[in-house]
């Protein structure tokens, strides 16, 4: 086995946060080495000629192989556990820039109560209004704190979207720099329809550019072409911000940022005092290679970030690093992320084959920060959003007719007919719901199934709770509401949520694992993402988050990405080894 | 039949004289996941399915999206030519799928003894929650269709004592029906419900992906819905104005970006990909 010159810092992926960790200590001088699974890949010519909706989304060809490796579920600690064997309920990326590549970026920052929602519940409400069984925590940092770092990715990405047109949002020390995207024939409809009945719809925020910009670094972007082949795509002309767009020139410029691509991490290394010595991986020819590095930082998606840790057990970490205290695997959070709601609209032509996840309307008055909860049998909420665009007929046409048409056959004359007048004439309402943590939901090593190359699989232990169900019901009954509404000939609008499963595709924003807390008896890690039994070893992304907000993920992310980028350069560089305050 | 747990070989041709379905081993190395579409689809000649199999296939999914010249359907945008070039150019599944054993099993009522789970031989689960676990199944494509097809043909002769493409359509429809409604007794493994799922989505992807991929000839499932398909972009206009959508146009259609041009770049960068178009910079983002 080859051990490779030593590097300041090894990450584990590279994707986002390791693009921004990359430019961030790249750019003071410390050598940092990107492990990354997938191969490389640019917008030209890597994403010209993509618009195969069979190949990238039925087919998932920017996804994790779940040849080699999956993650099984299991509904609680009673059941026996399975592996998802083909896609469903979410898809993590691979290759140079992750996620970030095929993300659909919409943009959202968490509202201020999200960082403190266990202790604004209980001056609220009291400590009873709490579900039972939950381990609801506030977070370690504020959102006062993140505010600078969430408005300075938002402008180094181009960020699109109106600062003035949610009334009920979080505060912003800036407007975006560009304007919001063209949104759908959908968006008006639902705009009419929600300020009839007393809400506050408004065009939704985007990490897409609605027109050309030219970025801090230098770099001038195309604006975007609404083409339809967005998420689960490569951009084709870098509009969609992504890695490859902003952070991973940014960190390549500085000269000290090297990504190996197709290479595998197997686990950190430990010497007997316990800190990390460094990564080994196999390379795309199967050979092993050992990587030191001063820092081991985890850039690998919330659910690789967690197996990592617990498959490394070396030194006095016995149940892997982070886990001296048992902590690593709790607070495993996910989201509502449902879309049942439907609306035939006769003749019609809403063309929902154009535009993107972003080129619609969406609404923040069931946000558990602007709802009431004293007379709900529920804490939290969720956004409410107009249909998007991008529909495939691949991966739609499957799901007609609506429910009560002719003889509800979803087969034959009925099936054609019903995909003839209805397919380019319906729409639907999308729910995004926050998602609680409880004692029963975690993450550990499956006992059972193995990837490949004999390491064990990560086990999901996951269900909706009571708070999911009675939380769904009040929304559901106002969406449905809407929809009435917007006046269609038929509706389709489920009011009781069924219990979880796998197969359906509902988002890839799972959370928790490795979460950040006020000290180690709470958490894995402190608010820079530092692992408390491990201080060489920083974990990034969602795994860090204590419970999931009714928010996409993103802008959360890079927000605590910055800061931690600036933390590890101005504070544990100066003292390496030390626990940051 | 393949072994269980085996893997799945991309870009691998069919032999159909080869009636065993064979399973090459996998590997870790880094491979595409997902291929592209072929490069030729050839419809004079059968890649994996028999004749009669094929025909079985041609009037099932004819019943599932019914056509005329006139109207296409299913028939007539090639569903069956998608399906068996499908099965002929890759072995397995073309979307990436975990096929390590244990593959569970189901009981009804008090779980059987060995049901302790902790066993790494066998799996139990509740026959009421096998569902929401998502696809479980050791089978590979090949295998469904294969099998499943002769459970097709043992249901039109116990309900009407002849093959599938022997009935009228009224009968067929029944028997689609049964299959669809998983009330189908001659199916075991693949079950009813996992051949409906297979032969439903297969009909979806041979009607309406990409004519690249040997079915939507013409692009008549697109023209149906009214998809344009792959289109370069829309203006802000396009977005608000509710106009019938442009005429299709398929992948092979849309064109180039600089075309004729490779990679507009030069700088080659600290990526250490095998491929040499990966390590290479874009002139805009220098
Ligand atoms: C379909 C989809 C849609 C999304 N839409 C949105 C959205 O609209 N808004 C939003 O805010 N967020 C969205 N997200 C989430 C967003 O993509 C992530 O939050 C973001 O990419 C996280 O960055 P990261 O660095 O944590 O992980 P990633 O960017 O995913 O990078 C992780 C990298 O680690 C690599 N890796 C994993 N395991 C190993 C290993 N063992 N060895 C080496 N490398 C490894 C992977 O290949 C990957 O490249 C979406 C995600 C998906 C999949
Ligand atoms: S919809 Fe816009 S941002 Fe998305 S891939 Fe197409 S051009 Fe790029």
């Amino acid at each position: 086995m080859a051990v490779k010159p030593r590097v300041n810092v090894v990450t584990i992926g590279g994707g986002w946060t390791s693009a921004i960790l990359g430019w961030k200590l790249g750019e003071a001088g410390h050598k940092v080495v990107a492990i990354e699974l997938g191969p490389g890949r640019w917008a030209n010519p890597g994403f010209q000629h993509n618009h195969d909706g069979l190949r990238f989304h039925a087919r998932h060809a920017m996804m994790i192989n779940l040849r080699n490796e999956t993650w099984t579920w299991r509904p609680n600690p009673d059941s026996p556990s399975l592996p998802m064997r083909q896609y469903g309920t979410f898809n993590p990326g691979q290759g140079l820039g992750g996620a970030g590549i095929h993300w659909t970026a919409q943009l959202w920052r968490f509202y201020p109560q999200d960082f403190r929602l266990r202790s604004s519940i209980i001056e609220r409400y009291g400590e009873e209004k709490l579900p039972e069984g939950n381990t609801i925590q506030d977070w370690p940092v504020s959102y006062d704190e993140l505010e600078p770092y969430y408005t300075q990715f938002e402008w180094d990405i181009g960020a699109s979207g109106d600062a003035d047109a949610n009334p009920l949002g979080p505060p912003r020390s800036r407007p975006y720099p560009n304007p919001p995207l063209q949104h759908n024939i959908v968006g008006d409809m639902f705009l009419e329809a929600a300020t009839q009945l007393g809400y506050h719809p408004f065009p939704f925020s985007s990490g897409i550019l609605s027109q050309s910009y030219t970025d801090p670094f230098g770099n001038v972007r195309s604006g975007c072409l609404y083409c339809g082949f967005c998420t689960r795509y490569g951009c084709e002309v870098d509009a969609k911000s992504s890695p490859q767009t902003t952070h991973i020139p940014a960190a390549l410029n500085t000269g000290n940022y090297e990504v190996r691509t197709r290479s595998r991490v197997l686990g950190i290394n430990v010497d007997d005092s316990g800190y990390a010595t460094g990564v080994n991986y196999v390379d795309e020819n199967g050979e092993e290679h050992e990587q030191p590095a001063d820092v081991v930082v985890l850039s690998g998606f919330t659910l690789t970030n967690v197996r990592m840790l617990l498959l490394s057990r070396g030194g006095p970490h016995g149940d892997g690093i982070g886990n001296d205290r048992g902590r690593v695997g709790k607070n495993y959070t996910y989201q509502h992320f449902v879309s049942p709601w439907r609306g035939h609209f006769p003749g019609k032509n809403l063309n929902l084959y154009m535009g993107n996840g972003t080129t619609m309307m969406a609404m923040h008055d069931l946000v558990g920060a602007n709802l009431d909860h004293s007379d709900l049998d529920f804490i939290g909420g969720a956004q409410v959003w107009s249909s998007s665009g991008e529909r495939d007929p691949e991966t739609t046409v499957g799901g007609f007719p609506i429910e009560g048409t002719g003889d509800g056959r979803k087969w034959g004359q009925t099936w054609k007919d019903a995909l003839r007048d209805q397919w380019n004439s319906t729409a639907d309402l999308i729910m995004e719901g926050d998602s609680m943590p409880y004692v029963d939901q975690f993450l550990d090593l499956d006992p059972v199934y193995r990837a490949t190359d004999g390491q064990p699989l990560l086990r999901l232990t996951f269900d909706w709770h009571e708070n999911d169900y009675a939380m769904y019901r009040y929304v559901a009954e106002r969406v449905k509401g809407i929809m009435e509404q917007m006046g269609p000939d038929l509706i389709e609008a489920p009011t009781e949520l069924d219990p979880y499963n796998v197969h359906q595709y509902q988002s890839t924003h799972p959370t928790g694992g490795a979460i950040m807390g006020s000290d180690p008896d709470n958490s894995v890690t402190n608010k820079y993402g530092q692992v408390w039994d491990t201080p060489n070893v920083f974990v990034t992304g969602a795994a860090l988050f204590p419970q999931n907000a009714a928010a996409n993920p993103t802008d959360t992310v890079a927000a605590i990405t910055y800061m931690q980028g600036d933390a590890i350069r101005d504070q544990y560089f100066a003292n390496e080894r030390k626990l940051m305050a | 039949m393949a072994g269980v747990g085996g893997g799945v070989l991309l870009g691998c041709e069919f032999d159909p004289n080869d009636t065993e379905i064979t399973i090459p081993d996998q590997t870790w190395a880094y491979a595409e996941n997902v291929p592209p579409p072929p490069d030729s689809v050839d419809r004079s000649r059968l890649g994996f399915f028999k004749p009669d199999e094929a025909a079985t296939v041609e009037a099932f999914t004819a019943r599932l999206i019914p056509g005329s010249p006139d109207d296409p359907g299913a028939r007539e945008a090639g569903v069956t030519t998608y399906i068996d070039t499908a099965l002929t150019k890759v072995v397995g599944y073309w979307e990436p799928t975990y096929l390590e054993p244990p593959f569970a099993e189901t009981y009804t009522g008090s779980p059987p003894p060995e049901a302790d789970n902790s066993s790494i031989e066998r799996i139990f689960v509740q026959k009421s929650e096998i569902d929401r676990y998502g696809f479980q199944s050791s089978l590979i494509p090949q295998e469904i269709y294969r099998m499943g097809l002769r459970s097709v043909d043992a249901l039109a002769r116990d309900r009407f004592g002849a093959r599938f493409t022997d009935l009228s359509e009224d009968q067929q429809d029944e028997i689609v029906g049964a299959i669809a409604d998983d009330d189908a007794p001659t199916f075991d493994d693949p079950s009813a419900k996992l051949f409906w799922k297979t032969i439903r989505q297969d009909t979806v992807y041979g009607m309406f992906a990409d004519p690249a991929y040997g079915g939507n000839v013409d692009m008549v499932g697109w023209k149906l819905i009214g998809y344009p398909g792959a289109q370069r972009g829309y203006t802000p206009i396009d977005m608000q104005s509710g106009d019938a959508p442009r005429p299709p146009q398929s992948l092979a259609q849309l064109h180039a970006f600089n075309a004729g041009v490779d990679v507009n770049c030069d700088i080659v960068l600290p990526v250490s990909d095998s491929d040499p178009e990966n390590q290479q910079i874009p002139a805009s983002r220098k």
